[in-house]
């Protein structure tokens, strides 16, 4: 249950980090957003991830904690990566 | 060697770096990163299999039921040793870990010769079975630092140095990425080599964690052996280090002899009082009757747990043990336990040997991309290099081979006869004879119909595993799902997995009408 949710909320911690830069803003948004508001994402994505390593520290302690909590990160990171790629191919040239 | 990097970084991939120590670094990881990546790729591979030996030596005794061990069968096995074995003689008991795999083995000397009797019980239900020989999960496990048909010792320091230069290659291709977070999420597919390096930075990034934490404690597992001076000057041998460190007798004198020898069972119960787990062997080896003591090996099964053998004597009281183990001991031990996984849940399992996965993938793609580069310069240059040759060569032989041989080394367990005599080492064969064949084949064929047929030969192999579990047990696909049975029914569905990844990738490959069409062209117009 607890590992579901330091998951997701990877997923989304990655995706926001992820759409906080300016390349991967042009390919699924269509055009850039105010760097301001990138670094607020940059921010966000970056405290997600730090909310589900205290969560997962809070659920499993520190040693077994870190340690899977790496493993989810991993995986999480990779399907973010994924999607990134497969939404990118059919756009060709259209990505930088 | 030319000044050439190996390897550029994402946006420098078809053009020399630029910084002077960045493209040092680029030729490091280049060269340390091929000549022992072979060594590396099988030591990740079977590393990463090794996660789930226990589940696939499951598989591979499929005699041995479902279900934990049981108090009754260790209460019946206890009961066997003690009516069978004769005053002072030797006996063992080994047990199963909790995951399974293994069933519950009895063993005693018995009669005028001294002669060894045996009893196989079921874990769960007790029954004796007739259990197949198999090295099982175990060999996956004992080849990713011992190899096979070679001295361990030998195998040890080549696994060292591979190890060695894996951590120096990681170190470098950290410094020669140098986009690391701004391509952090960067995979472009359809690009040729440039998809190649953005998967093999993608996954060395996103699994960087890991793959520091399992290089750094795979070479603490053979810390003795590439740093032994310390135990040198502070002992005189490696024997009188290894009973301080890990004592195999009691420190003190035991005789017992006169004592009435306490059941096998209370000797378990006893350590597992002491440990918080089950030992994985209690045995006593003194046939003559001499000191009685009898020894119960820590079952490591729990992360920081005491990898001391626990000593008692006859009588079942506990011999202390001379020394508590100290602060380095014990870091080392939780350093393996880290390395090997063995505390871990199912979940946390998973998610060690997705992380393997992607480590395993990474070497192989970090291997592939050493050829491309320089296939295309060398096509640039127009000369063919001997070393490029081999390269690609030992590329297909390797990451292949190996790939398609474990597939014949779980077939073998199925199709061998159950009464062959060195039925183990058969198996094993299987898997050397089947990677050796890809090894030929990739010699004599073009590169890339070598991939294709090496890759649609393992999908072939893979796909027959549980195809050929449905026809020699009773423990198929569909019986395993139907019955809730997840460690039979999971193999059979990873095997159907692996077969489809092999399959697609040499699809994939036969539908490609130029190998490196699109780097040729980005290399023309540079």
């Amino acid at each position: 249950m607890i590992d579901s949710v330091v998951f997701i909320l990877s997923i989304a911690g990655f995706s926001t980090l992820m759409l906080s830069m300016p390349q991967h803003q042009r390919s699924w948004l269509g055009s850039t957003i105010s760097p301001s508001v990138g670094r607020h994402m940059r921010r966000s994505g970056f405290l997600l991830l730090l909310l589900t390593l205290v969560v997962e520290i809070a659920a499993s302690g520190w040693g077994e904690g870190l340690t899977v909590w790496f493993g989810w990160e991993t995986l999480a990171g990779l399907l973010v990566v994924c999607a990134n790629a497969l939404h990118g191919r059919g756009k060709g040239g259209a990505r930088k | 060697m030319t000044s050439e990097p190996p390897f550029g970084t994402s946006d420098t991939a078809l053009r020399p770096a630029t910084s002077g120590v960045r493209q040092t670094m680029s030729v490091l990881h280049g060269w340390t990163g091929l000549i022992p990546g072979w060594v590396v790729f099988i030591v990740f591979l079977f590393g990463t299999l090794a996660f789930f030996q226990q589940e696939i030596s499951s598989w591979m005794r499929p005699e041995i039921g479902r279900g934990v061990l049981t108090q009754a069968t260790l209460e019946k096995a206890s009961h066997i040793l003690e009516a069978e074995v004769p005053a002072r003689a030797a006996w063992s008991l080994s047990l199963p870990v909790a995951r399974g795999g293994e069933p519950l083995e009895l063993s005693w000397r018995s009669g005028p010769q001294g002669r060894e009797f045996r009893e196989t019980l079921d874990p769960a239900t007790g029954r004796p079975i007739t259990v197949r020989e198999t090295l099982g999960g175990g060999f996956l496990f004992s080849f990713h630092y011992n190899f096979h048909y070679m001295p361990g010792r030998i195998a040890n320091y080549l696994v060292c140095i591979a190890s060695l230069a894996m951590l120096l290659s990681i170190i470098s291709g950290v410094i020669t990425h140098k986009r690391i977070f701004k391509d952090y999420f960067t995979l472009r597919l359809d690009k040729g080599q440039r998809s190649w390096l953005d998967g093999h930075n993608v996954m060395a990034v996103l699994a960087l964690p890991f793959h520091l934490m399992i290089t750094y404690t795979g070479l603490v597992t053979l810390v003795f052996l590439i740093m032994p001076w310390a135990v040198l000057t502070g002992f005189p041998d490696s024997e009188a280090f290894r009973q301080e460190f890990r004592p195999r007798s009691p420190a003190i004198e035991v005789r017992s002899d006169q004592v009435a020898a306490a059941a096998p069972l209370r000797i378990v119960s006893e350590a597992r009082a002491i440990n918080g787990e089950l030992p994985r062997y209690v045995a006593t080896h003194d046939e003559d009757g001499g000191s009685g003591v009898i020894e119960a090996w820590p079952g490591l099964d729990r992360l920081g747990a005491s990898y001391d053998t626990i000593f008692f004597r006859r009588d079942g009281t506990l011999i202390e043990p001379a020394t508590a183990a100290g602060g380095a001991s014990k870091t080392m031990g939780v350093m393996v336990d880290l390395h090997s996984g063995r505390f871990s849940g199912y979940l946390l399992r998973w998610l060690y040997f997705f992380s393997g996965l992607v480590g395993t993938a990474m070497v192989a793609t970090g291997l592939i991309l050493w050829v491309k580069k320089r296939r295309v310069n060398s096509a640039a240059a127009g000369r063919a290099a001997a070393g490029l040759w081999l390269a690609e060569r030992l590329n297909i032989g390797v990451i292949a081979g190996s790939v398609a041989g474990v597939a014949a080394f779980f077939l073998a367990n199925r199709l061998l006869p159950v009464r062959l005599s060195d039925r183990g080492e058969q198996e094993v064969a299987w898997l050397f004879t089947t990677w050796g064949v890809v090894f030929l084949w990739s010699l004599v064929s073009a590169p890339k119909r070598g991939w294709i047929v090496a890759l649609a030969f393992g999908a072939l192999l893979y796909v027959l595993v549980p195809l050929v579990n449905a026809v020699t047990t009773a423990r198929g696909l569909f019986p395993s799902l139907v019955a809730g049975d997840w460690v039979f029914a999971g193999f059979d569905l990873s095997m159907l997995a692996t077969s489809a990844v092999l399959a697609l990738v040499a699809w994939h490959l036969y539908r490609r009408p130029e190998d490196d069409g699109r780097a040729k062209r980005a290399s023309k117009a540079r």
